[in-house]
């Protein structure tokens, strides 16, 4: 996960961003919900150039899940 | 490719909010402090205009005395057109009922465009066709909705977003104006992303709902928005920009449909424009539909607009873009 996008996933999730290793459980974060959802579509397009859809990104359970759906893992 | 229009010229614009103000604050006892917190840092918008029984015909009519109220005999007014999703009524059409309330001629033509975010640009693209067509020469475009309206009291999804505006636009026809050009996309797959069901004569299951909203209320599916908007639009607009020949870095003004600063801020990463050069007044006004562009580009009545990409987006799903050099044009923003 590019060190940038973490920085920023993890400000979306109001947590450290040392927290997210793979195994995080997003909905650990209590900011895990539609609004942030879409913050991190956002973020994906910017970082990654890849669009995912609002679906998919909610099935992630865990920050490896995320990986996984950006292709980076 | 682009549709181009010659001879067409902008001479007005005014926009009409009611005066009645609903800060995030305002909306912390419905959806708490934090998540209007959060919502303000990731759309941008800290407050919104809300009508208290201001119809969109009301604001756009307001809108429109502005301009006529400043030298414009009512009766060299030969065509209106109104366009909205939250008409007077069902029928008659509500440029009808404008005809009459404005005193404009009754050898005219006046109808409505049933078209949200991109709305204004379909006007204008349209008020256009009938001037070079001569079915007209000094066309009033009305564009205005009042989605608050139809949000339901406790839908965060939609409620905060959304503020309501009118506003007015006259158009006419004029040897030697610069050359409008237009781009128009639909996808009617995506016509459930932004919806009020049952508010016509469908079958029920003609779309369906996934989401749990009452009827009669809006619904809109954030994230697959968010995608159309950060997609087809960039996409559309840049495709435009190298038929023209004009680099991004180039333009001088872009006025994108004020949805919220996540969209605006991705589209002009994505056409090569800085987020600065974007108009965007979502801080005061929210989401005002069809007409967003418009209360936008009065907000700055002095601004030299010089080449201008307007482009609007959304529920349809519907796009369109104008791509133009706009000459000086009169500004007015009034609230009833």
């Amino acid at each position: 996960m590019k060190q940038e996008f973490k920085d920023d996933f993890a400000e979306a999730l109001e947590v450290d961003a040392g927290e997210l290793n793979p195994d995080y459980v997003l909905e650990d974060s209590e900011m895990w919900d539609s609004m942030t959802i879409v913050t991190v579509i956002a973020l994906i397009d910017e970082h990654y150039g890849k669009t995912v859809g609002g679906e998919e990104l909610s099935e992630c359970k865990t920050v490896g899940d995320v990986e996984r759906l950006i292709g980076e893992n | 490719m682009l549709e181009r229009l010659a001879n067409t010229k902008l001479e007005a614009i005014a926009t009409c909010v009611p005066s009645r103000v609903v800060t995030n604050d305002q909306l912390a006892s419905t959806f708490g402090e934090e998540a209007m917190r959060r919502f303000g840092k990731s759309t941008g918008i800290m407050q919104r205009r809300v009508s208290t029984g201001q119809s969109s015909l009301d604001l756009s009519v307001a809108a429109a005395e502005c301009i006529i109220a400043d030298g414009v005999p009512r009766d060299s007014i030969d065509a209106v057109i109104f366009v909205s999703q939250t008409p007077e009524y069902l029928l008659p059409a509500s440029a009808a009922i404008a005809q009459h309330r404005l005193g404009l001629r009754c050898d005219i033509a006046a109808f409505d465009l049933s078209l949200g975010c991109s709305g204004y640009v379909y006007g204008l693209l349209v008020a256009g066709k009938l001037l070079a067509g001569k079915t007209a020469s000094r066309i009033l475009v009305l564009v205005g909705d009042t989605i608050t309206r139809i949000c339901s009291d406790d839908d965060r999804a939609t409620r905060p977003i959304f503020g309501d505006a009118g506003s007015a636009t006259l158009l006419s026809t004029e040897e030697g104006q610069p050359d409008w050009f237009f781009q128009t996309g639909t996808d009617g797959s995506g016509a459930g992303a932004i919806i009020v069901h049952g508010s016509g004569f469908a079958s029920p299951d003609a779309i369906p709902t996934e989401e749990t909203i009452d009827a009669g209320r809006l619904f809109m599916n954030g994230s697959s928005v968010f995608n159309f908007a950060t997609t087809r639009v960039p996409e559309a607009i840049n495709a435009g920009l190298a038929e023209l020949g004009w680099e991004g870095t180039t333009l001088d003004t872009v006025v994108l449909h004020q949805a919220n600063t996540l969209i605006l801020n991705t589209i002009a990463r994505k056409i090569g424009v800085a987020k600065e050069d974007c108009l965007n007044v979502l801080d005061r006004f929210g989401n005002t539909s069809c007409a967003s562009i418009p209360l936008a580009m009065t907000q700055y009545p002095d601004r030299k607009f010089g080449r201008s990409v307007l482009s609007g987006f959304g529920v349809g799903l519907s796009w369109a873009t104008m791509f133009s050099d706009l000459p000086k044009f009169r500004s007015y923003h009034t609230e009833i």
